[in-house]
């Protein structure tokens, strides 16, 4: 899925966008409120969705090598979630949709063959 | 916060709080028996009271129930956030067994962020005279390097790991190795965040392996080999609220690590350490990459 269709997909704002954004896709999606659980997952190239709005989603997202972050449910994003998202290279997305709609709309990505 | 709060019982009346209130010069008044919080009268309490002419009646009837309460060993900066989320002047603050420990402002908060922050300058100003350098390496050799980390300062964990995290691909080694070490790192960081006193994470790169060794200070785990079960935690549910302590720390860095060794002392503190190999695959392509740097 490259992101300029997740974007559309979840009529999603960019917060933050990595130097990637253009060219890179996300083969997977992760999909949690608990970090030691995105740690214990192993997949390429994950989209993590999440509503934990905080810095640790970030980083969390830089441990397991993500290709972006989805903060749904329209949780408000602490000051500096999106300079570390920049920091860190991280594309950063906010949506008003819930996580379980975000899944939906994703799973339809990935079957329409938009995964890379 | 401030301690040794004026208080009131059920069986109070609205009338005595407000003797209360006008004597302390306050605006709340816990309503505690035994050390256990059963609710809080506020000036809008006694001015209602007043308007609807129900000052003699007890407390018991007309206190405000749904506190929202701080536990005592919140960092101060969680708890300035709930002022920011509460739209309240003041929060009853619960110790560990639940009963009343006092009573925190936002001017409480403030005072003492900025005493703690004449500290920090203070200590950065003399620090960066004294500093030794913080890592010793050479390109391409041996590397290590301690960070130091305390206790709640979930604003800036996992920085230690993510500059870990650049080391490790600075020298091109493996995505699945870097993984794993960034992993156990970055777990390992966050419960000494959460669960320790303070203590120094610490990194050593060596030709055939990383380790990746915390070190605290306390209070140490009572048994190691609860600890180590999946689902167990002991953290507290603002804890939890940051996305950690689902108990699942100390089982994943020892699934990222080759090899894992933990000891804890009560009172002394917490020592583990993760080894992750750097597989003969992976010591080839450092070689090459090293063989062309060269030329």
């Amino acid at each position: 899925m490259k992101f300029n269709d997740i974007v559309d997909a979840l009529d999603a704002r960019v917060v933050a966008r990595s130097a990637a954004f253009d060219d890179c896709s996300a083969d997977s999606v992760i999909v949690s409120d608990l970090m030691s659980d995105v740690l214990m997952m192993e997949k390429s190239a994950p989209l993590i969705v999440s509503s934990l709005s905080s810095d640790q989603t970030i980083r969390t997202a830089s441990m397991v090598d993500a290709v972006g972050v989805v903060i749904a449910q329209n949780k408000p994003l602490p000051d500096k979630m999106a300079g570390l998202a920049e920091e860190l290279d991280i594309t950063l997305l906010h949506t008003q949709l819930e996580k379980f709609e975000c899944c939906v709309r994703l799973g339809e990505l990935l079957n329409k063959g938009g995964a890379a | 916060m401030t301690t040794g709060v004026v208080t009131a019982t059920r069986s109070d009346t609205l009338r005595h709080v407000q003797k209360l209130m006008q004597e302390h010069h306050i605006s709340g008044v816990p309503v505690v028996e035994d050390g256990r919080l059963f609710g809080l009268v506020s000036v809008d309490n006694i001015l209602r009271a007043l308007d609807f002419g129900y000052i003699e009646d007890t407390v018991e009837g007309r206190m405000t129930r749904n506190l929202v309460v701080l536990d005592a060993d919140m960092p101060l900066t969680f708890a300035l956030s709930w002022f920011e989320r509460y739209d309240f002047s003041r929060f009853p603050v619960l110790d560990k067994e639940e009963k009343m420990a006092g009573i925190v402002t936002a001017g409480d908060i403030v005072s003492k962020i900025l005493i703690e922050m004449n500290k920090e300058v203070n200590k950065m100003e003399s620090d960066s005279v004294l500093a030794p350098p913080a890592a010793s390496s050479v390109p391409g050799g041996r590397y290590y390097r301690e960070f130091p980390i305390k206790k709640f300062d979930f604003e800036r964990g996992g920085s230690a790991s993510n500059e870990i995290r650049r080391v490790l691909k600075e020298r091109n080694l493996s995505p699945k190795i870097i993984r794993r070490v960034a992993i156990a790192s970055y777990e390992l960081e966050i419960n000494l965040v959460a669960h320790s006193d303070g203590g120094k994470l610490s990194c050593y790169i060596g030709d055939d392996k990383i380790e990746i060794i915390a070190k605290d200070t306390g209070p140490g785990i009572p048994d190691v080999e609860l600890a180590m079960q999946a689902g167990f935690s002991t953290a507290t549910d603002w804890i939890r609220s940051l996305g950690f302590g689902a108990g699942l720390g100390l089982p994943n860095v020892k699934r990222a690590s080759d090899s894992f060794d933990i000891s804890s002392q009560m009172g002394l503190g917490t020592i583990v350490k993760s080894t992750v190999y750097i597989d003969e695959a992976t010591l080839k392509v450092c070689a090459g990459q090293n063989a062309m740097e060269r030329r």
